[in-house]
Parts: C-alpha cells; structure tokens; sequence
C-alpha cells in the first residue's frame, strides 16, 4: 500500500513557509532584508520619496509623464519586498513590459539609483543592506533600459 | 436547414434594403447646454418601442493615442464588440469599474488583444491603471440609432423605422441619459427635429474612481 502524504497542518504550512523566506534572505537564522531594512514601513517611505523626486526631475523624468506616481509606488514596494524576502508576491505588472518603448536611458536608471541610495541612506538604511538591495535591483537593468518591442501583428 | 438558410436570407435582405425604402426617416437633433450654447460629441439615440431586427454585432475600436484614448466619447448598439489596438505601442491597462462591463485589459507593446464584446446596456467609464488622465466613456445602447453631436450641437439619424421612438441624449458628466423624449416617426414627413437642453458636463482630469472612493462616475 502506497504512503499517501498528510495533509500539511496549519504549523507544518508556517514552518514550511517561513523556511521559504528565510531561504529567499539568504541567512535562515537571521531576519530577511526586508526586515533589517525597518520593513514596509521604511521602504515604502523610501521608495515614495525616490519616486517623488525622480518624476520632478527635468532629466530623469520624461518616462514618468502622466503616470499614476502612487501606484508606481505601490507596486516597486510590493517588487522590493518579494525581491528582498519580505513574504510579498508581486502581482503587478513584468518589469519589461511596464518599461518597454519608453526609451529610458542608462543615464535615467542610474539617475534613479543615485537617488535611491541617497534616500535608504536618509532613511537610515546600513551600508550592508543599502549594496545588498542595489545588488538585487541591478540585474533589472537590460528590462527597464531601452526596451524596444515591436508592433503587434495586425488581424486585420 | 434548407428553410432556415432562406429566412436568414430573406431577413438579411429586409434589412440591407431598409435604409433606402420609402418608409425611413431622418432625425436631426440639436443638443445645448442651459444658456442656449451647442454641445459637441453628446451623444443622442433613439430607441423604437417595436422590436428591432436581428443584426450582426459590429466591431468599434477605441484606441490610445499620446496617453489619451482616441476616442473619448463613444457609444455603441448593445452587443458590439470594440478593439483596443493602442497606438501608442506602450503599455496601457484599461479598466473599468462600471456595472455594464467590468474589465481590466493590459495592452502590451507587441501583444494583440482580442475585442471585448459590450453585451449590456449602460454607461461605461474607463481609465487606465498606468496613467492617471486617461478617460474614456462608453454608452452601450439597445438600438442601431445612434449619433454623436458635431461642433454645432446637432446630428443626424438617418433611416428610421416608422413607429414610436424614445430619444434620449447624454453628455460627460451626466450620471445617466435625459429623460426620453418620445417621438412617433411617420411616413412621407419632412425631417423630425428634436432639442435638447443639457445641464453641461464638465470634462474630469482624471479616471474613474475605485469603487466606494466615490460615486462620481458610477453610472
């Protein structure tokens, strides 16, 4: 007779679930980066800051125009926090195609990061975890930066 | 099958010629605001008591041009699906909240999306998720006689059927249609006219407003 496994209980789910998390940190004994930056609390207040100042920018905000700046923040927090262990899963838009035919330039990214830095920074984020979320969010790069998709092909 | 063929048949022909058998009639109908000025793209549409002959749903497109949708007013016979081909090649995601049709569709560049079919009547406002100023309306009515005013606050419905119409007019803004207007249509007379006189609509900056925040636009 074939082992059928149990059914998870309500602890093993949490167990199974928070190993999960610590396992996306990177550290299982310590908190995620998430934590140790002050949590949605801190990075969403960094992250609205950055935002804010980016799309007042003359250079950097030319993709921003028009755009709806509080769900940008909502949805970079959310990426954040699923990026960095916080337990979130991001349900918004891929980064490509968000970014695509909007022709940002390597300049605009790093113009963005710059000021990033300075707000985790100013928001009392450490050193460590200030290169740790940097190192996260530089493979985005080639998806935001001058992503060119062609016409659909017509039905018609 | 063969029978049902024929009456398909008979039942296309009875509507292609309909336009241009005697029995048709014009409307022209001039929309204003309170002080007498013309109101432009209010929609007009007169819906006949009489049950109206089978058609095909059509297909209408809305489409977004500089992060505005192209165009802002529109309306369309119940059943009638619309396109949303997005010109602008980034992404939009459209929505609505509106109980005639609720959707959200993320027009991505290099993606196709199939139409989505309008199958109640009723007011649909639509906005999109990524860009805040985008506004667009939708008036999905029961007839085929329908019009959008020109610069001069009036429009033309050709072709109507003989029989008693109720006309309605609506412009942005306005919660629901005015009151209808009921007009019989007859045979061998000079054009109808009709005026309306509109409380005006003021265009909103904005899309609409998540359920609950507001009832401004929850038609």
């Amino acid at each position: 007779m074939p082992i059928r496994p149990r059914p998870m209980t309500g602890l093993r789910v949490l167990t199974a679930v928070s190993m999960l998390a610590a396992s996306v940190s990177g550290a299982s004994a310590h908190p995620s980066l998430y934590a140790q930056m002050g949590g949605t609390k801190v990075v969403a207040a960094f992250v609205s800051v950055t935002i804010d100042q980016v799309a007042a920018d003359p250079k950097l905000n030319q993709s921003f125009r028009d755009v709806n700046l509080g769900r940008v923040k909502r949805e970079l927090t959310s990426y954040i926090c699923q990026l960095t262990g916080g337990g979130c899963k991001y349900t918004g838009i891929p980064i490509r195609a968000v970014h695509a035919n909007l022709g940002i330039t390597q300049a605009q990214f790093f113009g963005l990061v710059q000021i990033l830095r300075r707000q985790m920074r100013l928001h009392h984020v450490s050193l460590r975890d200030r290169n740790q979320l940097l190192a996260l969010l530089a493979p985005l790069e080639p998806d935001v930066v001058d992503v060119k998709v062609g016409p659909p092909p017509r039905k018609h | 099958m063969r029978w049902a063929a024929t009456a398909w048949a008979a039942v296309s022909i009875a509507a292609t010629t309909m336009p241009i058998c005697a029995a048709a009639a014009t409307l022209r109908i001039r929309v204003l605001d309170l002080a007498g000025r013309p109101l432009k793209d209010a929609v007009v549409y007169a819906v006949p008591d009489s049950p109206l002959p089978y058609t095909k749903p059509r297909t209408a497109i809305i489409d977004q041009v500089h992060r505005q949708f192209a165009p802002q007013v529109n309306v369309v016979q119940v059943g009638t699906y619309v396109d949303f081909p997005n010109s602008d090649n980034i992404l939009h995601s459209v929505y609505s909240f509106s109980p005639a049709k609720t959707f959200v569709l993320r027009l991505y560049a290099g993606r196709d999306e199939p139409p989505i079919q309008f199958d109640k009547p009723g007011i649909v406002v639509m906005g999109c998720q990524i860009h805040d100023n985008m506004i667009a309306w939708l008036l999905v009515v029961k007839t085929p006689y329908f019009g959008k005013t020109g610069a001069d606050g009036s429009v033309v419905l050709r072709h109507l059927r003989v029989g008693d119409y109720r006309v309605h007019a609506w412009d942005v803004g306005m919660r629901k249609a005015s009151a209808p207007r009921n007009l019989p249509i007859v045979a061998g007379a000079p054009p109808h006219q009709i005026t309306f006189r509109l409380k005006a609509g003021r265009m909103p900056q904005h899309g609409p407003t998540m359920p609950g925040m507001s009832a401004h636009h929850r038609m």
